[in-house]
């Protein structure tokens, strides 16, 4: 499986409803014990559901564990999963209560550990304005900018830093995310408004202000 | 207007983050692990759970979910038939072996009732500590007024 990475891309509604339709299918084939069928949702999920769990913890490892754990919980449960909301909605509520469980046990315990950012970064444009912000006569340094997007996400409240998560990185609507936490659009809003202001103090070197 | 761009260039940052990928072979692992793990989970499973789930899927196939429902409440009322007979009997038997005491004369048993009543009492009084007389009733009688409205003289 290679790496698709599109940055800052919103699924159409068409496909994203032939989306919807086609993860129905599966998700009544796995109902009557077809495993291959699941194996498809695994495969389709897995990568986003991976970047919503990394990001939210910072911690790699655990993300690999978490992941699986997401998955056992959703084939055990998909017994009682009858289709009123999307499979996406339901699998990504799932994944988000159970990170933020994690979270709060982990509390304690500190130690992060990240992925290496991929080296496609260095053409993306809005990386190419960053690093031109902090130092426009140096060749960027991705590491710079990694180390300072991880220490602001860990500034954040686990609640904000999932708001976070998935409507800047992983590009969702507002209702999705306000489906998926159960609470309101207003409220997505009002968290992501105070994740920028919170997070501009450790971001300032790479923006135009 | 300028907090709208900052708010859009913060997004925009954040989105690099992306790019922060586990290494290629990793979601393919990840599909062998997670039915590795399955098959584990499975054979972990109890012979009871096994059981019931076999039982569940017997009657989901042939959609007896409605007659096993029919079939429990038969049960119930088959049941409360049953109870109701065997209380009948039990009452009819009772009335038939029945048989009246013989009473002596109310003027006789009345004194020595209440003589031993009064006796019983008395030794309760006498022999018991306080702490055990929870069955005793106490009644404070507010003895000014008691005397005001009945003229008592003193």
């Amino acid at each position: 499986m290679g790496k698709e990475i599109t940055v800052g891309d919103h699924v159409s509604e068409e496909s994203s409803q032939q989306g919807v339709d086609a993860d129905l299918e599966y998700v009544k084939a796995a109902q009557q014990g077809d495993v291959e069928a699941f194996d498809q949702l695994v495969i389709k999920y897995s990568p986003k559901l991976y970047g919503l769990i990394y990001n939210m913890t910072s911690h790699a490892e655990d993300t690999r564990d978490l992941l699986q754990d997401v998955f056992a919980k959703a084939y055990r449960s998909l017994p009682k999963f009858l289709g009123k909301s999307s499979f996406y909605t339901w699998i990504y509520s799932i994944s988000v209560n159970m990170t933020l469980n994690y979270l709060k046990k982990k509390k304690r315990r500190g130690g992060y550990s990240f992925d290496p950012m991929d080296e496609a970064v260095l053409n993306n444009e809005n990386f190419i304005d960053a690093s031109h912000h902090s130092n426009p006569t140096k060749q960027a340094n991705i590491n710079e900018l990694q180390k300072k997007l991880n220490i602001a996400l860990q500034s954040l409240s686990n609640d904000h830093r999932a708001v976070v998560t998935m409507f800047d990185i992983q590009g969702m609507r507002h209702s999705q995310i306000a489906e998926i936490m159960n609470i309101s659009e207003g409220t997505v809003r009002s968290r992501l408004f105070y994740a920028h202001k919170q997070m501009r103090v450790f971001l300032e070197e790479f923006m135009g202000h | 207007m300028e907090e709208n761009q900052e708010h859009s260039e913060i997004s925009k940052l954040l989105q690099l983050k992306q790019y922060e990928q586990p290494e290629e072979a990793f979601f393919d692992d990840f599909l062998q692990d997670f039915k590795a793990r399955q098959r584990t989970e499975l054979m972990q499973v109890s012979a009871r759970a096994l059981f019931i789930e076999r039982l569940m899927t017997f009657f989901k196939e042939r959609n007896a979910y409605q007659w096993a429902g029919v079939g429990a409440l038969a049960c119930c009322v088959l049941g409360l038939v049953v109870f109701s007979q065997s209380n009948k009997q039990e009452a009819s038997s009772a009335v038939s072996s029945y048989q009246a005491p013989k009473m002596k004369p109310e003027t006789d048993a009345k004194p020595q009732q209440a003589s031993q009543d009064f006796a019983t009492l008395s030794e309760v009084q006498i022999d018991s500590p306080i702490e055990e007389l929870t069955d005793v009733e106490f009644v404070f009688v507010d003895l000014n007024q008691k005397f005001l409205s009945e003229d008592v003289e003193f």
